[in-house]
């Protein structure tokens, strides 16, 4: 196969560049919260995002430059997806954090299993899917494979993560469809999932009342509230916005604003522009992503370079949509902008594999 | 992989792009209204703060009050990381007690008031130790750089929560005018409903600024003066009025012992009394030029006509009328001159009774002068229909009614100004920001024709030259004036405990510039008007005449017929104190 020496430059400063704009967004959002909620310097999140941006770069630059046929190799997959199903198992043998097993504490350093799980199960779904294509899509392999994935989403979603455990099924399932899967295959667990996530919600008090508060607006539940700052947030910023760190729903009106609501600080401050701008940043991103998808002849990379893209992508509309009020709350992080250490050092991975990849894409 | 379902998902992706954008529109654009005014509802409270104070300063350009920017320090308790530690960190800042301060953030409200009124500079230096716990909030401080210069009349304030409130004197006289309108401040508040920080929104207007008509330097001549006779006669207290007789515009209101309006709750309540103004008194023999004007006013005596004055004394309806001129026949003018008991009752007995109250009432007593000033005494006068037989005598001996010592002097401006008596002027001007609020013009009513002015005039300069005022003297100067030992109804009864020594009089003649009236309460060394309070009036009257630039003259032989009359009177009798 062709190596090009050049990757995809663009896709590299775009990312970086959203990663500036991530901390500089971040700083203004969790100076508050730090100091108010948890007693910390303002700059605490900060600095520990700054830290992690650079650890980050380092693990790009590291899967920029890996061997690419390793990315690939279907045993190194599957090592993977034990180790992350390890990871999501240790979790529960932990006290919680926040009540939840979302987070593992290894030597006073906190990770996200979850999120390294993602980027496991793409990379051996990407290996099985092509696998599968070229065998005629039997049955059987793709029966397992959906049960790798099904269990991988299980655990995740126990911990409990709805978010982040539907945004996997989300994007395995368009990795499976861009592969070529008949439909029939994808739709089978398709509706079954929706059931089972109808069922996490109904069962779930706090999921329920998410949902219920979407639905009815009017309902002064703790999680139409969040909703509600949100929208005030971006809507009192106007087209311009309030200024740079002169935001004020950051004043504990929004409850996570370094995390879960980031786009709506950024709406506050920056208005419609600065929002603008951040979508046309994850824009970019996305198109480079998926045109080095598309121009990938190994299809196992392309379909891999796919699912990163798209996870990103994907994660990035999400967050964004909840934050304008058209989906209920789900605690979904803005990709390379939110606080959150696991996430930055993972997406910043997924574009050092994808930059890895652009190497291979006949541009 | 398929490119066309890679196309398709490419296609989603943009569906959910322009979802966002669409909606980030609508938000941010179409309803970006609708969501600011949400968002200003529920980020801020409009506060209102009070202003500054007006300032109050004399005619002569000293400030008496004024207002200084301060600050409150208010602290949100939750929002310390540790309390004690702050606590100690900001007691000596503020100077304040750090267990104190410990127990007011641990146990109570949420929300405290640190420290009112402090140093800016303070309030920045507390607030660094917590910065978002410690919110400043505009605050004034009240000072009165005279101290006690003038402070019944200046009064002082009170404070509600940072509202500072007048609550006496010209303070609570003139609080709106003062205050001004609540500064208006929009407060940011976060979803604790603390202040982040303020942001004016409209200054509203500024409290306004008085000017006196008082004259800081002869104010405090006054009041060191009544100081020194309260010492010296060991009195109770003393009152002194000097006005223009020409406007009414008063120069100095004295009141002693008075306050220090920073610290009014040091004395006792009655000491914040502007005694000339609140105060009535008996006037004594203060009122027989007022007599002298009824009998002449009503030609109820003949020109030249003598009355017979018994040096011992005179029964009347069973009282004894003590008086103490030398026996014989005395001229009106000769009676007000010695101050003659005896012969003053029988010029009274000759003027109809309404003429009497008539001419007392015309010039003033009975009625509040109106001068701005809160809870001014009305004096007491009784009217014509409850009198007694004794009453004529009582008027004319000063004993049977009360009077200020403001309405004393506005009395003797009438007769200084040839008849008229003017309205009494405390307050100038009132200012704004951009100039003039308010000016008064003087107003003035006739009360006497100018010919009985002048009369009266020339009596009341004998008494100074020759009779029982001598005392008043002040080489240089023309003075006219009259003394008064008043007993005190004390429980409805007199006794030789309760005196007040009266002296009324103006200067220069021909042409008065001052009215001066200095009253001594309970003077207990000496009683006698004409020794104890005609040398205050001298005092005071040549520090007026200094301050005013009245030109001295070389003393010159006294013209006036009442002079000479006097005396020869003097010639033939000795005479003794005045009642």
């Amino acid at each position: 196969m062709p190596i090009k020496q050049r990757f995809d430059r663009l896709l590299l400063g775009a990312a970086i560049l959203q990663v500036g704009v991530g901390l500089a967004l971040m700083a203004s959002a969790s100076w508050l919260i730090a100091t108010e909620r948890y007693g910390r310097p303002g700059s605490y999140f900060f600095t520990w995002q700054a830290a992690t941006a650079v650890v980050g770069l380092g693990v790009l630059m590291v899967c920029m430059h890996v061997r690419s046929d390793l990315l690939t190799e279907p045993r190194l997959a599957r090592v993977g997806v034990g180790l992350t199903w390890l990871l999501l198992v240790v979790v529960f043998l932990q006290p919680p954090v926040a009540a939840t097993h979302r987070w593992l504490s290894i030597g006073g350093l906190s990770l996200q299993p979850s999120v390294l799980a993602r980027v496991a199960l793409m990379i051996f779904a990407a290996v099985e899917l092509d696998r599968a294509r070229r065998e005629g899509w039997p049955g059987r392999r793709m029966w397992s494979l959906t049960a790798v994935c099904s269990f991988t989403a299980v655990l995740i979603i126990i911990e409990p993560d709805l978010g982040s455990g539907a945004l996997l099924l989300v994007v395995l399932t368009a990795m499976a469809f861009v592969a070529g899967t008949p439909v029939r295959m994808i739709a089978a667990p398709a509706v079954v999932g929706v059931l089972a996530l109808a069922v996490a919600v109904v069962t779930s008090p706090y999921r329920l009342a998410r949902v219920r508060a979407f639905v009815d607006p009017d309902a002064a539940t703790a999680a139409g509230w969040q909703s509600y700052q949100s929208l005030v947030a971006i809507g009192s910023g106007g087209i311009t916005g309030r200024g740079y760190g002169a935001g004020l729903q950051k004043l504990f009106f929004l409850p996570e604003p370094h995390t879960d609501f980031i786009f709506s600080i950024a709406g506050e401050e920056l208005g419609l522009l600065g929002l603008l701008g951040l979508l046309g940043l994850i824009s970019l991103i996305t198109w480079r992503g998926l045109r080095i998808a598309s121009r990938l002849a190994s299809p196992d990379r392309a379909l891999l370079a796919f699912g990163l893209t798209f996870a990103f992508a994907v994660q990035s509309l999400i967050h964004m949509i909840v934050c304008l009020d058209l989906l209920p709350p789900k605690g979904i992080p803005l990709p390379l902008v939110s606080y959150g250490k696991t996430d930055l050092v993972v997406t910043l991975a997924s574009v050092g594999l994808l930059l890895n990849l652009s190497r291979e894409a006949s541009l | 992989m398929s490119g066309r379902r890679l196309w398709v998902v490419a296609l989603m992706l943009v569906v959910g792009g322009m979802t966002v954008v669409a909606r980030a529109v609508q938000v941010t654009v179409v309803d970006g209204d609708e969501w600011q005014e949400r968002a200003r509802r529920q980020h801020q409270q409009i506060i209102q703060v009070p202003g500054p104070r007006g300032t109050i300063r004399t005619a002569d350009g000293y400030v008496l009050a004024a207002s200084l920017e301060r600050v409150a320090i208010q602290a949100d308790t939750h929002l310390l990381n540790d309390r004690e530690l702050f606590a100690k960190a900001a007691a000596p800042l503020i100077g304040i007690d750090a267990d104190e301060l410990v127990g007011r953030l641990t146990s109570g409200p949420r929300t405290v008031w640190l420290a009112k009124q402090v140093a800016v500079e303070t309030g920045e230096a507390v607030r660094e130790l917590a910065p978002t716990a410690v919110v400043l909030v505009p605050d004034f401080e009240r000072v009165y750089p005279l101290g006690e210069v003038a402070a019944p009349v200046v009064g002082f304030v009170g404070r509600e929560e940072l509202r500072m409130v007048g609550r006496a004197g010209l303070e609570h006289h003139f609080d709106e005018m003062l205050a001004g309108d609540p500064q208006t401040y929009l407060a940011i508040n976060d979803a604790i409903q603390r202040k982040v920080r303020l942001e004016r929104l409209e200054r509203g207007r500024e409290g306004y600024d008085l000017e006196l008509s008082l004259h800081a330097r002869l104010q405090a001549v006054c009041e060191t003066e009544l100081q020194r006779a309260i010492r010296e006669l060991r009195a109770d207290a003393a009152s002194a009025v000097i006005l223009d007789p020409r406007t009414g515009a008063v120069f100095a209101l004295a009141s002693v012992p008075s306050f220090d309006p920073a610290a009014p709750g040091l004395v006792p309540p009655e000491q914040w009394r502007l005694r000339p103004v609140q105060d009535a008194l008996e006037p004594g023999s203060t009122v027989k030029p007022i007599v002298a004007a009824a009998a002449l006013a009503a030609d109820s005596i003949r020109p030249g006509e003598r009355f017979s004055c018994l040096g011992h004394g005179v029964r009347l309806a069973g009282f004894w009328i003590r008086d103490h001129v030398a026996p014989g026949r005395y001229t009106l003018d000769e009676v007000v001159a010695y101050s003659a008991n005896t012969g003053i009752i029988e010029v009274v007995e000759r003027i109809p009774e309404d003429a009497l109250y008539r001419t007392f009432a015309a010039f003033g007593f009975g009625r509040r002068s109106e001068i701005a000033f809160p809870a001014e005494a009305r004096g007491l006068m009784p009217e014509v229909r409850t009198w007694s037989k004794l009453s004529r005598a009582g008027f004319a001996l000063g004993q049977e009614l009360t009077v200020t010592p403001l309405q004393v002097a506005l009395a003797y401006a009438a007769i200084a100004n040839r008849g008229w008596l003017p309205e009494p002027c405390l307050v100038n001007s009132v200012f704004a920001e951009n100039g003039l609020v308010s000016d008064k013009d003087p107003r003035l009513v006739r009360v006497l024709d100018e010919a009985l002015a002048a009369r009266l005039t020339s009596m009341l300069e004998a008494v100074v030259d020759e009779g029982t005022g001598k005392e008043a003297q002040i080489p240089g100067l023309r003075v006219a004036g009259k003394t008064g030992t008043a007993q005190r109804a004390i429980n409805g009864a007199f006794d030789d405990e309760h005196h007040v020594a009266w002296f009324a009089g103006f200067l220069p003649l021909p042409d008065p510039r001052v009215v001066i009236v200095v009253a001594v309460e309970n003077p207990r060394v000496d009683f006698w008007a004409s020794t104890a309070a005609a040398p205050v009036f001298a005092r005071i009257a040549l520090a007026a005449a200094g301050h005013l630039d009245v030109p001295l003259h070389e003393p010159r032989e006294p013209q006036t017929d009442a002079v000479r009359l006097a005396r020869n009177a003097t010639d033939s009798r000795s005479h003794g104190g005045g009642v």
